[in-house]
């Protein structure tokens, strides 16, 4: 069994980073478009399968799987919801897009800083985003650590797993920064699908005979798990409370809004997020169903984050689906930690020494990628309690940035000191309300984050105008903006 | 504009139809179809609003 864990990962580490290379291949990588961006040439598909590996990490085989066994099918409406939430992509896709065509923008923060014709508000944007994202990725990484020390049975102790998975993570984005990074994720993206695919359908019918069998099972002993609240976990604030953040995050997450800017055409953008969304929606009840699987044969698990790996260490369950499912886990943590890192390099770069010269820029960034990934490490090593707190508040956290976005392109009266501020005060709150376990009027710091931000966004607008000369100045490059997005492209009713 | 209320709708479904109706309802034919459904209509949806990106340029 060791040795086969062993080959496994080596098996996947090699295909993964012949892929790198190939990737790369032929390209020089001595421009910020084309290092960060792969020039905005990726078609459909690819982009679709790098959206959804960059997306869907660690937390689906381990998080949500346990949200399940603990919460039971509320975490089915909380997942599929965050996918309908896509729909902002919609409203958001092209302008992103066309914007970022247009201006020639690397990161969401630039367009930001753009738009609002403000450095800091792009580097508020970069900072807050560095600040919730390095310790997610972190979380990840100390997945990845735990996954391959049970796994090989201590062959592959923690501190060993996070070194080798942080290592790959920067070989693969170093070596071909945006090129590398999708190609690497569509190969992880099917290692997920599928492995997970494989492993539920073998637990399904080997341990139960059938999904008549196991429904079966599921409402004759677990009835409480098929309704909400059902055993208690999904009140409807806690359900409010997961999924507004979520709902946001295409647009609030900037290693997916950077996405936007990637494919080659509005067709090949549109591709990705229907790509996108087959495979989420599937991956999605694939991971519920395995969540509900593991608590009707194990049902006695103090920690529902053991699910997973105590399902598949099951004797019913033979070697190579344990080890498939580790390599999807693996996959599925270093598909998002690589591309976090790059769109946080990126920012870096761009958003934090934007007024250096390119080629400093470059080094800057790739000095970053280095830098980022070794505080991610760091941070994994020591486990200090505030990572987990960062970490868990990131999508509540990034929330404040959602409604400088959406002013950006649909408030004209929007000013920059109500962007500024309410990404700062904004994400500075919910960081409090995280950090001291406070729910004001019993609501999620999630539902108040978007609710401070958005208050502080429109009263700092209209109580602070801009300048004259300033109004000029913003309202010249925001008004470009508008106008051009609004050119008939991307109103919902126009599709 | 339609799609906007067309998704403020389907939010709305999202939390009266599993929270209301089917709150007691402890079957795989309830709120797990329901939400199955429902995410299926919301994919199906944004296809649809989607559907001509690229033909209009």
């Amino acid at each position: 069994m060791r040795f086969w864990v062993i080959f496994a990962i080596f098996l996947y580490l090699f295909v993964g980073t012949i892929l790198a290379f190939v990737a790369k291949r032929g390209k020089s990588m001595s421009d910020l478009e084309e290092f960060f961006l792969a020039r905005r040439t990726l078609g459909g598909v690819l982009s679709a399968l790098t959206y959804s590996a960059t997306t869907y990490s660690a937390f689906m085989m381990i998080g949500l799987a346990g949200l399940t066994y603990t919460g039971g099918v509320g975490s089915l409406g909380f997942e599929l919801t965050y996918l309908a939430g896509l729909v902002l992509i919609v409203w958001f896709g092209p302008k992103f897009w066309e914007f970022g065509k247009r201006y020639g923008v690397i990161s969401p923060a630039e367009m930001l800083g753009r738009i609002y014709g403000s450095e800091r508000v792009a580097f508020a944007f970069a900072l807050v985003c560095i600040i919730f994202l390095v310790p997610y990725s972190a979380v990840q990484l100390m997945g990845i650590g735990y996954s391959l020390d049970v796994m090989s049975k201590g062959v592959i102790p923690f501190s060993l797993g996070i070194v080798i998975a942080a290592t790959v993570a920067i070989v693969w984005s170093f070596t071909g920064g945006m090129r590398s990074v999708a190609w690497t994720d569509a190969f992880q993206a099917g290692l997920m699908f599928i492995s997970s695919l494989v492993a539920l359908l073998f637990i399904v019918y080997k341990g139960f005979g059938g999904f008549g069998e196991f429904f079966g099972i599921l409402e004759s002993n677990y009835s409480q798990y098929l309704c909400v609240p059902g055993p208690g976990f999904f009140k409807l604030s806690t359900f409010l409370g997961l999924t507004v953040p979520w709902f946001f995050f295409s647009i609030s997450n900037p290693q997916v809004s950077q996405r936007l800017f990637v494919p080659r055409s509005l067709k090949s953008l549109r591709n990705m997020l229907w790509g996108f969304l087959i495979f989420g929606f599937f991956y999605t009840i694939i991971v519920i169903l395995w969540g509900f699987a593991a608590r009707a044969l194990i049902p006695s698990l103090d920690r529902p984050d053991l699910a997973t790996p105590t399902l598949l260490s099951l004797p019913i369950v033979p070697p190579f689906i344990a080890i498939l499912v580790m390599i999807g886990v693996v996959s599925a943590a270093i598909s998002t930690i690589d591309s976090v890192l790059l769109t946080l390099s990126s920012m870096v770069s761009k958003d934090l020494f934007g007024k250096l010269p390119e080629d400093k820029q470059i080094l800057i960034g790739k000095l970053s990628l280095f830098l980022l990934t070794g505080a991610v490490l760091i941070f994994a090593y020591m486990r200090p309690s505030m990572i987990v707190l960062l970490s868990v508040s990131s999508s509540a956290g990034l929330l404040s940035l959602v409604p400088a976005i959406i002013g950006a392109f649909y408030w004209k009266r929007s000013s920059e000191r109500g962007a500024f501020w309410s990404i700062v005060l904004g994400a500075f709150i919910t960081g409090v309300l995280f950090a001291f376990k406070i729910n004001p009027m019993g609501l999620m710091p999630g539902i108040w984050s978007i609710i401070i931000s958005s208050g502080i966004f429109v009263l700092f607008s209209l109580i602070f105008p801009l300048k004259r000369r300033e109004r000029l100045k913003d309202g010249a490059l925001r008004e470009e903006g508008l106008g051009y997005t609004r050119g008939g492209l991307s109103g919902p009713d126009k599709g | 504009m339609k799609g906007l209320l067309w998704f403020l709708f389907l939010l709305f479904l999202d939390v009266a139809i599993p929270y209301g109706v089917l709150s007691d309802y402890g079957r795989i034919t309830g709120a797990f179809i329901f939400w199955t459904v429902w995410g299926a209509i919301a994919v199906a949806s944004i296809f649809f609003m989607t559907r001509r990106w690229g033909e209009e340029r």
